[in-house]
């Protein structure tokens, strides 16, 4: 995995290298960075062109206010990331685009995100990924990797014929498994990677992969087989995986998540077991995969509450990472724009734990719901 | 009784003979269903429509927000809604609208099927995609609810012709089948598309109250666009007349009851108009029918000018030459001083509608005047208070047309919303809000309340009123009255609020130096949080790369802006503890200032030049701290003029004396100050700052709140110095001179 970054921030360059330098750290990844000072939108556009004529794998960083501090002697700019990137975007668009598409990060002090950005929503569609530079001392591995893997993502997009079957062979999907991608989904890739190859991106990571659905991550699919994913040990691990291999995400920005098509995961288990997986408890299930793959798997934990009964988990809660049987979940506050989206939930001990500010998460049905169970408890 | 091969052999002979009378078929296929022994059915009795009716549409005020609220559904931009002898029951009442109207599908699968799921599978209209408001399936109980024979008449978009619907609701009797009652559509005309619902044999009285009362219902949908924004803009409004009729004998009296203008903008307290005449010169003119004749007079097409402090004006319809064609058109409310009847319904309407929209070449530019869009900086203002009437953006309610066909004036910014903020906008934000804040001023000015902070308030003290002069007072009350115990207790209060005065005073300079650096402090949190974050980064590349080159260099120079920092800190806070006042050697302050803020101003791209002087005489006693407040303050106000220009910053220190006094002049080479505002830059509150961001912090509103020079004021004043605006360097846009007496012998040597 390997990303050549350029990093455009007003900050004293000595400070702004060694933030950026953190994203040199993972062993695993090979990222080189520049930064680079604002020099007036034009030159910053030059800049960029031939950074991408020069190099590969090329991805920007941007900071979020570039209209605040100077090199000595240099004029500060007076325009801000966001009216950089829309110039970039708007570039990037239609089947022949002046500016070849690459990935473009945001990155900034904690407070100016919430500040600046969040309420600034027209500029949430100019960006790839929104970073703080506060938290890049924990997640240094994470953010490098996620930049290395919308690199190559975007090389995929790039790369791909526009036809329907090509765009499925590029998800990773034949004829066999066509379905397993909803149908809406791919028609939506391929009309708008013919408009714009970052809106496509954008898409694919923000409707198709952050949402639990016809994709699912590691977490929700061992807690749907379950299983106790933190109590394997490596060999368990690769027998699980392995087994289900073939249910693997292999589309754009695979590289830096592992993801399964559910429709996929089905498939396999019913090879095995006729069974619905979401009729079974986890022990029953650990019994199935014993029969199947000759491993007892650890059996997944049920939350540790009075208000949680049920082992047939589903899914995993949004905030704590507890396995979840969605009917003991309470709803979270997150848009679903789409029909294969499956709306997060919170476990309901999480609920009781946010107290007050639970109205800020859930959707007020499912706070009268906890607040029914709780006093059926108590009854 | 008939038995069930009754019903069926009189089935096959209607079918035979009379295949047409499907009434007929239904009403025997259904005694059949009901006479079945093989299977039993859920039958309706006819009596549950009005059962429906009365329980699901309780109040009349809500059937009647109900069906205005269809007609919102069916994309109608007017409704009008007429009431016909409805002061006692039995009246009519005629609800008549420009939608799309029906299609005999949409009255056969829609209005008459129960419980049909179409608005829930549609959430928006089909033409405007406004958002479903009515209920589901509410709308026919409400006609059911409101009278007891409904007449419709609808013509869809697509039809030439339209048709007539007539429901007698009291046919639907206890007893019968709900499928037993039929009703039989017409063809009929109707010039233009839409749908009027005639509901006849009204069930209750409508007072004009409780008219007013379902208009309260609706006011949420109303937007009243038409009023305010350009001819032509294609943009969808929604208005609802409402009109009541009598009838004496053979005359018929129509009286309109309440329209968007009488509901809504007839309260506003003043209707504000502005615009840049074919001459260049910028005209405005205030009206207002809400302030008593006896106090105001509307302003009519008068050249654009300010309104000052001491009700002084200044021309300023010559500044906006360049916008020929602008046109201002506003409403502006006083929430306070809304009537109670009409409060709630305006104030529901500025929620979803205030703000001055913008509107160029007749389609709306966003998102200039939505949400919380803030582009005339009047919520800005407005939480400064430095002007004080209310001016917030949820005060107006209004538009600015821009006709730029050619777009030589203004430039769409790239691909995305808002316009490019050059010379042009920036003349065009500064006219809008002049001419509101003008109007505001005059009609506050008008209604009597203060307009500045900065004026003096109606109980100001007495100036001369000191320490000193309440100690002599009281001498002379004493000695002018030796016996009178009651001038003797006066005396003895006197003096010891004297005293408390004295050492509120004392306390208030402490404060005074502590307020200023709070202030400067915020300045810097931002940069010190990022120097620390890239000190903690450089550290752990040390650990993890090894101590390279280049990762030393990170590492020292992030340390050292931290030590930059921490200076600036051990500058401001350690002798905030001293209160001893002594002489001052303003040149090793100013020295120690330079050090200590050129790598501060350097990350700015800013240079803070060499310091030039000999030794000077030392200043009057005061407290070191009071220096270091002066300095901050100076030098956070040039940071944020040279920020409001694209030069590369400078700013000079030079020091001299003159005349007993010593002095500090203080230079930057920032946007200057302009010569309005020249008056007014000591006074509390007083700013020219612009928002710092979109949603700036508390530390960040308060850093451009124009405190610091009126602190830096009262600081120099406090030791019987002077600080003023002098005509700048050569190479410099703005010189402030800070200069105080010069220590006496007596000072100094005590010092």
């Amino acid at each position: 995995m390997q990303a050549n970054i350029l990093c455009i921030d007003d900050g004293p360059k000595d400070e702004i290298e060694a933030i950026a330098n953190t994203l040199t750290f993972d062993e695993g990844v090979n990222i080189n960075v520049e930064v680079m000072c604002p020099q007036g939108v034009e030159r910053d556009v030059a800049v960029i062109e031939e950074r991408l004529k020069e190099t590969s794998d090329f991805a920007l960083l941007v900071d979020l206010r570039l209209d605040q501090d100077a090199p000595a002697n240099q004029q500060r700019v007076s325009y801000r990331g966001p009216t950089l990137v829309q110039e970039l975007r708007s570039r990037m668009v239609g089947p022949q685009p002046a500016l070849k598409p690459f990935p473009i990060v945001l990155w900034s002090a904690d407070e100016r995100l919430h500040l600046d950005y969040e309420a600034d929503i027209t500029s949430h569609d100019l960006f790839d990924f929104v970073v703080s530079k506060d938290a890049l001392r924990q997640d240094f591995g994470e953010v490098s990797r996620k930049i290395c893997g919308l690199v190559s993502g975007y090389a995929k997009l790039l790369n791909t014929g526009r036809s329907l079957k090509e765009m499925l062979a590029a998800f990773g999907l034949d004829e066999e498994s066509s379905s397993w991608m909803p149908e809406e989904a791919l028609n939506e890739v391929v009309d708008t990677i013919t408009r714009s190859v970052p809106s496509a991106a954008k898409f694919i990571n923000d409707e198709l992969l952050d949402f639990e659905g016809s994709l699912i991550s590691t977490e929700i699919l061992a807690v749907r087989l379950g299983v106790d994913l933190s109590a394997l040990d490596e060999k368990e691990t690769d027998i699980l995986m392995t087994a289900f291999g073939s249910a693997l995400y292999r589309g754009p920005f695979c590289d830096s998540r592992n993801l399964w098509w559910w429709a996929g995961v089905e498939a396999l288990w019913h090879e095995h077991d006729q069974r619905n997986l979401r009729r079974l408890n986890a022990d029953e299930r650990i019994v199935s995969l014993a029969q199947w793959l000759q491993v007892t798997f650890p059996v997944a934990k049920k939350i540790d509450h009075k208000v949680h009964s049920s082992h047939k988990f589903f899914t995993v809660c949004c905030r704590s990472g507890e396995p979840l049987d969605p009917k003991e979940g309470l709803r979270f506050k997150k848009n679903c724009k789409y029909s294969w989206q499956i709306q997060p939930l919170v476990s309901m001990k999480e609920g009781v734990n946010l107290g007050a500010s639970a109205q800020d998460y859930i959707i007020p049905d499912d706070i009268e719901f906890l607040q029914d169970t709780l006093e059926t408890i108590v009854s | 009784m008939k038995t069930i091969d009754n019903y069926k052999d009189e089935l096959a002979k209607t079918l035979k003979e009379s295949p047409d009378d499907v009434q007929r078929i239904l009403e025997l296929s259904h005694q059949i269903a009901r006479l079945d022994d093989q299977a039993y059915r859920l039958t309706v009795d006819s009596s549950h429509v009005d059962i429906l009716g009365m329980q699901l549409v309780s109040k009349q005020e809500t059937a009647l927000s109900e069906l205005i609220k269809n007609s919102y559904d069916a994309d109608a931009t007017e409704v009008d809604v007429e009431f016909i002898d409805s002061l006692t029951p039995g009246g009519s009442l005629v609800i008549s609208d420009n939608g799309v109207g029906m299609t005999s599908d949409d009255i056969r699968d829609g209005f008459m099927r129960i419980s049909t799921n179409f608005k829930s599978l549609r959430p928006t209209s089909r033409k405007f995609e406004r958002p479903v408001s009515g209920r589901k399936g509410i709308g026919r109980f409400s006609t059911q609810r409101l009278g007891s024979k409904l007449t419709i008449v609808t013509r869809s978009e697509d039809s030439q012709s339209a048709t007539e619907l007539k429901i007698d609701w009291d046919a639907y009797q206890r007893g019968s089948d709900l499928m037993a009652v039929s009703h039989r559509p017409t063809a009929t005309t109707r010039k233009t598309p839409g749908t009027t619902f005639t509901i006849n044999n009204l069930r209750d009285s409508w007072t004009e109250s409780k008219i007013l009362g379902a208009y309260k219902h609706i006011s949420g949908l109303l937007s009243p666009t038409s009023l305010i924004s350009p001819e032509n803009t294609g943009e969808q409004s929604f208005s609802v007349t409402v009109k009541q009729t009598a009838t004496t004998g053979e005359r018929r009296v129509t009286k309109p009851l309440v329209d968007q203008h009488s509901a809504i903008f007839s309260h506003a307290m003043a209707e504000i108009s502005g615009w840049i005449d074919d001459q260049g010169v910028a005209r405005f003119t205030v009206e207002s029918k809400v302030l008593p004749k006896a106090k105001w007079t509307d302003i009519n097409d008068e050249p654009l000018f300010r309104v000052g402090p001491k009700s002084s004006k200044e021309d300023l319809s010559k500044n906006y030459a360049a916008l020929r064609g602008v046109k201002l058109k506003a409403y502006y409310f006083v929430h306070s001083e809304l009537p109670r009847g009409a409060s709630s319904l305006v104030r529901s309407v500025l929620k979803q509608n205030a703000g001055i929209k913008l509107y160029r070449n007749n389609f709306k530019v966003m998102p200039y005047g939505s949400g919380r869009d803030d582009w005339l900086s009047l919520q800005q203002s407005s939480a400064i208070r430095d002007i004080l009437p209310p001016h917030h953006n949820n005060n107006f309610m209004g538009s600015v047309e821009v006709n730029d066909l050619d777009g030589l004036l203004f430039e769409e910014t790239a691909s995305r919303e808002g316009l490019i903020e050059n010379e042009a906008f920036e003349q065009l934000t500064n006219f809008t809000r002049q001419v509101l804040l003008s109007a505001v001023l005059q009609v506050s000015s008008a209604r009597g309340i203060k307009l500045y902070a900065s004026d003096p308030s109606p109980s100001a003290s007495n100036p001369h009123a000191t320490p000193e002069t309440a100690n002599e007072t009281a001498e002379e009350l004493l000695e002018s009255n030796p016996e009178d115990p009651k001038s003797q207790a006066a005396a003895s209060a006197l003096k010891d609020l004297a005293t408390q005065n004295v050492e509120l005073m004392k306390e208030a300079r402490l404060l005074r130096i502590l307020a200023g650096m709070g202030l400067t402090i915020t300045d810097f949190s931002h940069d010190i949080r990022q120097t620390l974050t890239a000190l903690d980064a450089a550290a752990q590349a040390i650990v993890l790369q090894g101590d390279t080159p280049n990762n030393r260099r990170r590492y020292e120079s992030c340390s050292k802006g931290l030590n930059n920092y921490l200076a600036y800190f051990e500058m401001t806070v350690s002798e905030n503890a001293d209160r001893k006042l002594k002489p001052i050697d303003l040149v090793d302050a100013a020295r120690q200032f330079v050090n200590v803020f050129e790598p501060l101003a350097e990350r700015k791209g800013i240079t803070i030049e060499p310091l030039e002087a000999s030794s000077l005489a030392l200043t009057t006693p005061m407290h070191p701290a009071e220096w270091h407040a002066v300095f901050l303050n100076l030098y956070t106000n040039s940071v944020k003029a040279i920020n409001k220009t694209s030069n590369v910053g400078k700013i000079k220190l030079e020091l001299g004396c003159s005349d007993n006094q010593i002095y500090l002049d203080f230079s930057d080479n920032g946007c200057g100050i302009a010569a309005e505002d020249k008056p007014r830059i000591f006074d509390h509150f007083f700013t020219t700052a612009l928002p710092s961001s979109l949603g700036a912090t508390d530390a960040e509103e308060l850093t451009g709140s124009g405190i610091g020079l009126a602190i830096v004021k009262d600081i120099v004043e406090s030791s019987g110095g002077r600080v003023m605006l002098v005509s700048p360097l050569s190479g410099y846009a703005t010189t402030f001179r800070v200069s105080v007496p010069i220590a006496t012998e007596d000072e100094t040597s005590a010092g």
